[in-house]
């Protein structure tokens, strides 16, 4: 099983990741970047600029502060999947998220978090500074992958 | 005819501030083909709605933002044109802005807004998609930009509202004043900001939610990757991101081609250039930002503390600090950026630096006395006076702010002596790197159509270097001359960056690599299939069109030229020399004859206009006697 690892220190906000995941996740030919499952973050100066994603983290919060079981881990590639009919729009698990990895959809108001792309995340591919990898789990990569979210806390923090 | 493309937004929107009323008007598709959109489409609205006879401050002349068909569409793609007749050079003006104003302004539903009339209390523009507001503005006068555009965002209540908005300079009519978008990114060039302010528009505040339709995804997909691969591929795209333009400190002082001492001098010490080559180490933060999905994200941020404002962040690139510092022999980096910070804050162009350095050299000759500016001693270097010069420029105070505020112009109006001296082209002072340094590639201050500037043939250097060594015969010279301004032009019409595009682009496969995607990119978003000559079309339509602006103006062919100066006197450095500039004349009319202008004027020749439909600019022109009959 892989994991996105991303790495806050070489993101330049560039938003090339926001296209590689609406493009991918397009419904025909029109672009809805509203519901990209990856975004840019801003501080109120608009000078640091970062992506926020879901990074698959061994806690899952998410599923855990769901009221009705509407989150679980997919067994074959680790993401965390939406059971849309059982999800009740209550936005728990947005609030748990302590990456800010999850939104609402605007349209359906239900839980947008990334898919992984099914196994072969896009934006992996298309960002320019290799800000993101797409690692195999192992002791070695999930510290890699603690340290680096710590990290994206702190900014947070800073965006805030 | 109206027509609804994908990747365009639409519309142009045209703004009376007179009457506070708005119309919206569909695109044509006659208007895309021929303009294809950027600049080509705010050049054509230039030309056809200026009024070339009135002064540039006059209420119903236009105030044209623009953007083109890739911008929020593709890597390194978010330029604004701010157009006008300019105020500081009185001919064809235009400005180009990143950050993510024109992104907004799509989404919108708008190619392009025109403003025209003026308002008669100060107003800024509120425009979320199909709603225009006019909102009063007056207790934003007098403010600077950061206020300014925290107080916007906090007033329209949408965080991911975009401003565009003058300070204090802009006001004040300065010519130098910039317009800031984003708060620190400037449209600075052609005084741009002086018709924003003589309208009584302090800002412009977008937002837009639109969907963006694409009509091939797959190819779109495959466009993008081929674009990426050919930055990734380029050892430029590196060089961009470590280090921004700040390694030209070190590229222009190792040929002598600095501008030093307002163009006598063209190296600087070896432990000042230390100084500025590390200027990124030293006072950059870590987190790097680009500009909207740039791959290059080449600016930097810099922290430095400024005396009465404290710790403070500050954009600045090469051609920023170095008017702010060393030309004006102010050696420590530092001062630079804080200078910048104060420059940015009021809304006041970077390169300002240039005139101060010009008003240095007429102190030292005796020519400005401590008389006509206030007592300020204005001997080379005193960092006191500068700052005192940048505050009251920016709010035209007293007789230094009077002096200033009109620019290179204003001052040589003042002092007739000192037209020897001032560097600029059409009036225009942005010559980052002395000519006499590098005859070939600084041809481009000599004809492009806003007066001297390094952006408009900026990029392919490495390339037009390999493909026309220094001893090549004029005649490749200036075909590959040809080659950077066309591919230049044609990024600006697209609406991405010249600097990703072109300007760190270091081979001819990499040039070519780009020029493909951005056909392909083009295409599977507007699904027009246009082929590459259409682009380069459009490419000799708009040099056309904004040179046939000029002629209206009176510019001839005398003035396609460079600085005094720099045509008479050689240029000393440390360890390098250059004679004066060589092969002007011969220059010229080779230029003019690949390019089909008339060799006596550099007129555009009635069959030339023809031949690119431009048939109306050509009656035009015949009207008014410049073409003969």
């Amino acid at each position: 099983m892989k994991k996105l690892v991303f790495y806050p220190e070489r993101c330049t906000g560039c938003a090339v990741c926001t296209v590689a995941c609406v493009t991918k996740h397009a419904d025909g030919n029109i672009l809805d970047f509203k519901t990209s499952r990856i975004r840019i973050r801003v501080d109120k100066q608009k000078i640091l600029q970062v992506a926020n994603v879901c990074v698959q983290c061994e806690e899952a919060y998410c599923v855990s502060a769901c009221p009705v079981g509407a989150l679980s881990r997919d067994d074959a590639l680790g993401f965390i999947k939406v059971d849309k009919e059982l999800c009740i729009s209550c936005g728990s698990c947005v609030e748990a998220c302590p990456y800010k990895g999850i939104i609402l959809s605007h349209v359906d108001v239900k839980p947008i978090i990334c898919d992984l792309c099914y196994g072969d995340p896009q934006c992996v591919k298309w960002c320019p500074f290799n800000a993101l990898e797409y690692m195999d789990i192992n002791e070695k990569t999930i510290s890699l992958a603690r340290a680096a979210r710590e990290k994206m806390v702190n900014l947070i923090k800073e965006i805030k | 005819m109206g027509v609804e493309v994908p990747g365009y937004g639409g519309s142009i929107l045209y703004v009376d501030l007179s009457t506070k009323s708005s119309k919206k008007v569909p695109l044509d598709s006659e208007l895309i083909r021929k303009f294809i959109g950027g600049r080509g489409f705010g050049s054509k609205l230039l030309y056809d709605l200026v009024d070339p006879d009135a002064s540039p401050l006059a209420p119903h002349q236009p105030l044209i933002f623009v953007t083109g068909p890739l911008a929020d569409l593709a890597p390194s793609a978010s330029r604004l044109n701010v157009m006008a007749k300019s105020p500081m050079t009185g001919i064809h003006g235009d400005s180009n802005v990143g950050g993510l104003f024109a992104v907004e302004m799509k989404r919108a539903g708008y190619d392009a807004i025109v403003f025209r009339g003026a308002s008669d209390k100060p107003t800024y523009v509120w425009i979320h998609d199909d709603s225009v507001e006019f909102r009063d503005a007056t207790h934003l006068w007098g403010k600077t930009v950061t206020e300014t555009t925290d107080e916007l965002i906090r007033e329209v209540g949408d965080r991911d509202a975009r401003v565009a908005c003058i300070g204090p300079a802009g006001e004040r009519l300065v010519v130098n004043a910039a317009i800031m978008v984003d708060y620190d990114r400037a449209a600075a060039k052609c005084g741009v900001a002086a018709v924003m302010g003589s309208k009584n528009l302090k800002a412009v505040v977008v937002r837009g939610t639109r969907e963006v339709r694409i009509h091939d995804l797959k190819a779109f997909r495959e466009a993008w990757e081929d674009a990426l691969q050919a930055f990734k591929a380029d050892p430029g795209t590196l060089l961009g991101f470590t280090k921004g333009s700040h390694f030209l400190h070190r590229v222009h002082n190792d040929i002598g081609a600095l501008v030093l001492r307002n163009g006598r001098f063209g190296q600087l010490p070896d432990d000042v250039l230390e100084k500025f080559d590390r200027v990124t180490d030293e006072y950059c933060v870590k987190s790097t930002s680009g500009c909207g999905y740039c791959v290059v994200s080449c600016e930097k941020n810099f922290v430095v503390d400024v005396p009465g404002y404290g710790r403070r962040r500050v954009k600045v690139d090469y051609y920023g600090l170095a008017p702010l510092s060393y030309r004006m022999d102010v050696y420590d980096p530092k001062i630079g950026l804080e200078f910048s910070y104060l420059t940015t804050e009021l809304g006041l162009d970077h390169t300002f630096g240039q005139l101060i350095a010009l008003a240095m050299e007429l102190y030292e000759r005796g020519i400005i006395t401590k008389d006509d500016v206030e007592g300020l001693d204005l001997s080379w270097g005193n960092v006191e006076a500068i700052r005192t010069i940048i505050l009251k420029t920016a709010y035209r105070d007293g007789k230094i702010g009077e002096l200033f505020a009109g620019g290179l112009k204003g001052i040589v109006d003042k002092y007739p002596e000192a037209a020897k001296y001032a560097i600029h082209v059409k009036w225009m002072d942005n010559i980052p790197q002395d000519p006499r340094g590098n005859p070939f590639y600084n041809f481009r201050y000599v004809v492009s159509t806003r007066g001297a500037t390094h952006l408009w043939a900026s990029g392919l250097s490495r390339i037009a270097h390999e493909l026309a060594p220094p001893n090549a015969p004029l005649e490749q010279q200036m075909s590959v001359f040809l080659v950077v301004e066309n591919f230049v032009t044609l990024v600006n019409i697209l609406g991405v960056c010249n600097w990703a595009w072109s300007a760190y682009t270091t081979s001819m496969e990499s040039y070519k690599r780009k020029e493909k995607a951005l056909l392909k990119l083009y295409n599977s978003i507007t699904g027009l299939n246009l082929t590459i000559n259409d682009f380069y079309d459009a490419v000799e339509r708009v040099i056309l069109i904004e040179r046939a602006e000029n002629a209206r103006y009176g510019i001839r062919r005398k003035d396609d030229t460079l600085p005094e100066r720099f045509l008479k006197e050689p240029l000393r450095g440390y360890k390098t020399s250059h004679p004066p500039y060589p092969d002007l004349d011969k220059r010229l009319d080779l230029y003019y004859k690949l390019r089909g202008l008339d060799e006596e004027t550099g007129i555009p020749k009635k069959e030339t206009l023809v031949k690119y439909g431009l048939d109306y600019v050509a009656k035009d022109l015949e009207t008014r006697g410049i073409l003969p009959r």
